[in-house]
């Protein structure tokens, strides 16, 4: 009988000691400091749980969550991590959530202020793609392009360098979020461009012989029979002081377009100058203009501070697939004395994102480097300041609805780049963005890759490991 | 039954003081160069992520046993543990149809063969255990008496041994197979298996591995069956290993037919086997161990180590031949300040012996990377560093390039990210201790400045910017001293680089640079090239000079022109004398 009051009182401790509210926590006025920080951020509700490591001495952490209509707790000895059951409904009942954090050191709780963690109805994509590299110089080991479930923690893999030893897999672009209309190159034997149509892959020699180089960044029309990508001489160079590490620059650069359907390159010399490098092209979501950037040529890399990208457009029709015979500029180098990167315009036509840097075209090198968000009816142009941080932030998608926009930050350690979500309200405003959530918070801490040209998919990318070898090992389409 | 324990005496232990001494005083250093080259983490995280792959669990005790090479003597015990594991097993397999006695010196054939082929830096420690814990779930599976039960445990094991051991699972199926074909011939009460049963295992050995790769880890088809858990470098089809996974169980159907034969003459049977074990083991001593990939192990190990000394001594005794040995040779001279005085007393290989090329391949930037930075190059050495870990063959991580990526982030200030690294070292076992000392000095300035390594970095490091190029040394070496000019080892080195390409116009100009380091006298081949040109001009040039040169060198001078100039077989005669001047490298290198 005893054994049984014993065991009851046991269990009723355990219990209380687990899943309870701290009680007479001393009270700190003072945000939790966790990594990664979710204090006041935005997110979809649609996403994989915050989890989170509390970064202070505490022996023992007690998480409450609490929204308008439910709640649900969390607690660990270094990490908090959320049931993604649970979670999830608390998402899907909730549109803000007020976090509050007790940690235990050896003799009391503490309680942190409470901070929110706002949600909103505006859906993500289902699943975000990316290319998983050291980032290193010349050299690369395990590398390959990834899709993870946002809702959830699964990542599956789309293809990697361990199914093909030594390649390199690199520039995946998909036709306005479509997860069945996708591209990537693979370089190295058997190289060249992949498009991936359902669950259908074939290959193009990417390297047409009229043309200097392969095809390089690419961009897809909204119609599918067109990609355009731009063609670069590029070349590395690497910096002696401490501040920089390498300079990536091109001393030769065009834009192409690629007609799938035709299997031909359709080009205009106003994108092909000779005075002028012209690269990361991008199609307007009406597929009526084709934006790319565009710097005076100069001999490279004695110049390499003075190349900078003007953002321009030329009209493009997509019926008899030809261009405009006007450049219009939409930022100039004259008012920035900065280059511009990675045009994107939201699939809504209202906002055109883009990177600003002190010169170049390889922004994710450049600590500077901004996001700016351009009011494609006004022209008017400014930084997006919730989503910049001190350090680099570069590539940069929408999504389907506009409502967010997935970049790439270095902002963590200042090397390895990763993927950070924002949320853009219908002003073109950002709010505070929040890092890709992880299974085990430590996730980021132990990688030792950066999270390249982070893309929202709307759905799952279904190609088979037999259908990509046969690619793979096929001549491959001859571009005219 | 004496002699009989002879040699279940004598064997063994002969065999642990071969191995042990071929691993303690023949290939230690390939222990401890393997050692740094893999980041083995004690956390869940890892060990989960790790045997998720085909042969990940071989692969994680592979890792886990080889951190402990770190320990002098330990990595030759670890090795011969695991042998001697082996032909215990193999002996079992011996057993199986026979009394073991007969075949208990053959018992030893794997494991001498491995022995060797771990000496080769490819081959991995994991294949070894993969290959033991296949051979031990073979025995396990074969002693089953009941048919039917030891059928539904050999259709299960198949998949298990697949998914634990990779490729060395062929040892299971064909061990299972041999023992099944004759398994009923030989042992009584081992019941029949079915034609159709043995043909399903050969198609689950088949499909399992096809259905991993297409479904779940997706690699080409030839690693789907091998597993890269036996050679660094997934492409090559690992030729001993697969001897291994054949000959296990082709000695079960040895053991099975020729037993009977052996029975009346063991002295003759046991010589027989001596033999076979002693040619088996000579050709894998010759195919498999290099020496001279030994050597520039040693080097490098006295590197990483800092026994500059050591490796001054080991040239002296063996004239390095090869780039990587000649650069470590002069980087322990400079750092023992006497490049200057001595880089003609070895053999020299132009500028690439002084700083390596940029090689992508392999590990060639590991070793190029130690030079950079010592002369203080620090972004240069990150660079070098960076790129030989991801040129590390097996594609893993290295502890011994996050300790110098950790170095340079502290050089440079860059503590997040030096904190990244000091995370990872911390969930070590044997670097756990370095980066919890590192750990202090984060964020801490002036303890950086104070630190006896990175705080002399951070006063030689370049203070303006230049794109590096190894191919432009000389230019980075003098912008080096630009920055600071105290910087001792670029000045030796820049010399070093003038005299090895016999620039003797960039020596002359630079030359004066060495007053910042008050030498009592220049360094003996400065005073050498300096005279030599001087004594082109004219004998009051040689007699006037301003540089702080010793008499010997001028009188050394006198003797060396006066044999130059008399004999036709100068070349001969000078050799002896003064084949370690500037003048002899000159004249005739």
């Amino acid at each position: 009988m005893i054994m049984r009051y014993i065991f009851l009182i046991f269990i009723a401790v355990l219990f209380v000691s687990c899943t309870g509210k701290p009680q007479n926590a001393k009270p700190l006025n003072e945000y939790p400091d966790i990594f990664p920080d979710y204090t006041f951020v935005t997110i979809p509700s649609k996403i994989a749980p915050l989890n989170f490591e509390v970064k202070d001495d505490g022996k023992r952490f007690f998480v409450l969550v609490e929204g308008e209509s439910s709640s649900i707790t969390a607690s660990g000895k270094r990490f908090i991590q959320f049931s993604e059951r649970k979670w999830q409904k608390l998402l899907a009942e909730n549109n803000l959530l007020t976090f509050t954090v007790w940690s235990k050191s050896s003799k009391e709780w503490m309680q942190y202020k409470p901070f929110d963690v706002s949600v909103k109805t505006e859906p993500v994509d289902s699943y975000l793609t990316y290319r998983r590299i050291a980032p290193g110089y010349q050299v690369w080991s395990s590398m390959g392009i990834y899709q993870r479930e946002l809702s959830s923690f699964r990542e599956d893999e789309i293809v990697s360098n361990r199914l093909f030893p030594g390649s390199c897999v690199n520039c995946h672009a998909f036709n306005s979020n479509d997860a069945n209309s996708m591209m990537f190159h693979l370089r190295g034997n058997n190289g060249g461009t992949y498009f991936v149509s359902d669950t259908s892959v074939f290959k193009v020699n990417s390297k047409p012989e009229q043309l200097y180089s392969g095809f390089q960044y690419p961009y897809w029309h909204p119609s599918g029979q067109y990609v355009a990508f731009s063609i670069n001489n590029t070349a590395q160079a690497f910096h002696a002081v401490a501040d920089k590490r390498i300079e990536v620059f091109d001393s030769e650069s065009d834009v192409v377009v690629y007609d799938v359907h035709n299997n031909k390159v359709v080009a205009t010399p106003l994108l092909m100058s000779g005075e002028w490098f012209e690269t990361f092209p991008s199609f307007s979501p009406d597929g009526m203009y084709l934006y790319f950037c565009t710097s005076k040529a100069t001999p490279m890399p004695e110049n390499y501070k003075e190349v900078k990208y003007n953002l321009c457009r030329i009209a493009f029709d997509a019926k008899t697939g030809t261009f405009g015979q006007e450049v219009d500029t939409l930022v100039r180098v004259a008012d920035t004395n900065m280059s511009v990167t990675f045009p994107r315009i939201s699939p809504d036509c209202k906002w055109l994102l883009f990177t600003l840097s002190d010169y170049g075209n390889f922004s994710i090198w450049h600590p500077e480097a901004d996001l700016y968000m351009l009011n494609l009816e006004t022209g008017e142009y400014c930084p997006l300041e919730a989503a910049n941080s001190e350090d680099t932030e570069s590539y940069h998608s929408w999504s389907s609805n506009s409502r967010w926009v997935v970049f790439s930050s270095r902002r963590v350690n200042g090397l390895y780049t990763m993927p950070y979500i924002v949320y853009i309200n219908e002003h073109g405003e950002a709010e505070k963005p929040f890092l890709l959530p992880q299974k085990s918070p430590d996730y980021y801490k132990n990688s030792f890759y950066s999270f390249n040209i982070p893309e929202f998919v709307n759905g799952k990318v279904n190609v088979s490991v037999r259908n990509i070898e046969n690619a793979f090992n096929s001549e491959g389409l001859k571009v005219k | 039954m004496k002699r009989l324990l002879n040699v279940r005496i004598i064997t063994p232990v002969v065999f642990s003081i071969l191995v042990l001494f071929f691993w303690q005083f023949g290939y230690r250093y390939t222990l401890f160069f393997q050692e740094p080259l893999q980041l083995f983490l004690t956390t869940g995280n890892y060990f989960w992520e790790t045997l998720k792959l085909p042969a990940g669990f071989a692969g994680y005790l592979g890792e886990f046993f080889t951190q402990f090479y770190v320990i002098p003597f330990v990595g030759p015990l670890i090795i011969l543990f695991l042998l001697l594991l082996l032909q215990f097993l193999v002996e079992k397999i011996f057993c199986f149809y026979s009394n073991s006695n007969k075949w208990f010196v053959l018992s030893y054939l794997p494991s001498v063969i491995y022995c060797f082929v771990l000496s080769d830096e490819f081959y991995l420690l994991s294949g070894l255990i993969a290959i033991i814990i296949a051979t031990a779930l073979s025995l396990f599976a074969i002693h089953i008496r009941n048919g039917k039960t030891r059928a539904v445990s050999i259709s299960a094991l198949i998949i298990v041994a697949y998914f634990i051991s990779g490729g060395a699972f062929f040892i299971f199926l064909f061990t299972v197979l041999v023992a099944e074909f004759i398994g009923r011939k030989k042992r009584q009460n081992y019941s029949k298996a079915p034609i159709v049963l043995l043909v399903l295992w050969l198609i689950i050995s088949i499909v399992i591995p096809v259905l991993i790769r297409n479904y779940y880890d997706p690699v080409p088809l030839r690693q789907a069956f091998v597993s890269d858990r036996f050679h660094k470098i997934s492409t090559v089809l690992p030729f001993p290993s697969l001897i291994m996974w054949i000959l296990i169980p082709a000695l079960l159907w040895i053991s099975a037919f020729f037993s009977k034969g052996i029975t009346h003459n063991a002295l003759v049977n046991r010589i027989a086997q001596l033999l076979i074990l002693f040619v088996v083991a000579y050709s894998s001593y010759k195919q498999f161990p290099n020496p001279n990939a030994e050597k520039v192990k040693q080097y490098d190990y006295y590197v990483r180590h800092q026994q500059w000394e050591k490796i001054i001594e080991l040239a002296e005794k063996d004239l390095p031949r090869n780039a990587f040995a000649v650069n470590y040779l002069n980087l322990a001279l400079v750092k023992t300040n006497q490049l200057g005085n001595r880089l003609f007393e070895f053999r020299q290989l132009g500028s690439a012996g002084l700083f390596l090329p940029y090689d992508r391949e392999h590990l060639s930037s590991v070793f190029g990377n130690e030079a950079l930075y010592h002369v203080g190059l620090v972004n240069a050495s990150q660079q070098y560093m960076f790129e030989g870990m991801e040129a590390i063959p097996d594609l893993r991580k290295s502890t011994r390039a996050l300790k110098r990526l950790t170095d340079v982030a502290m050089i440079n200030g860059d503590y997040a990210l030096a904190s990244k690294y000091i995370d990872l070292l911390k969930n070590t076992l044997f670097y756990k201790k370095w980066a919890q000392n590192a750990e202090l000095y984060l964020y801490n300035e002036l303890k950086i400045n104070t630190h006896p390594d990175w705080g002399i970095k951070r006063t030689i490091r370049p203070q303006s910017d230049y794109f590096f190029s190894v191919h432009n040394i000389d230019v980075i070496l003098l912008s080096l001293l630009h920055d600071n000019p105290n910087n001792r080892l670029a000045f030796e080195y820049l010399m070093s680089y003038y005299l090895l390409n016999k620039d003797l116009g960039s020596f002359m100009r630079y030359v004066s640079l060495g007053h910042a380091f008050d030498y009592q006298y220049l360094p003996r081949s400065c005073q050498e090239a300096v005279l030599y040109v001087l004594g082109l001009q004219s004998r009051e040039a040689v007699q006037d000079n301003p540089y702080p040169i010793n008499p010997q060198t001028t009188q050394r001078l006198n003797s060396y022109v006066n044999i130059y100039t008399s004999y036709p077989d100068a070349e001969m005669r000078l050799k002896n004398d003064f084949g370690d001047t500037f003048w002899y490298y000159f004249h005739y290198r």
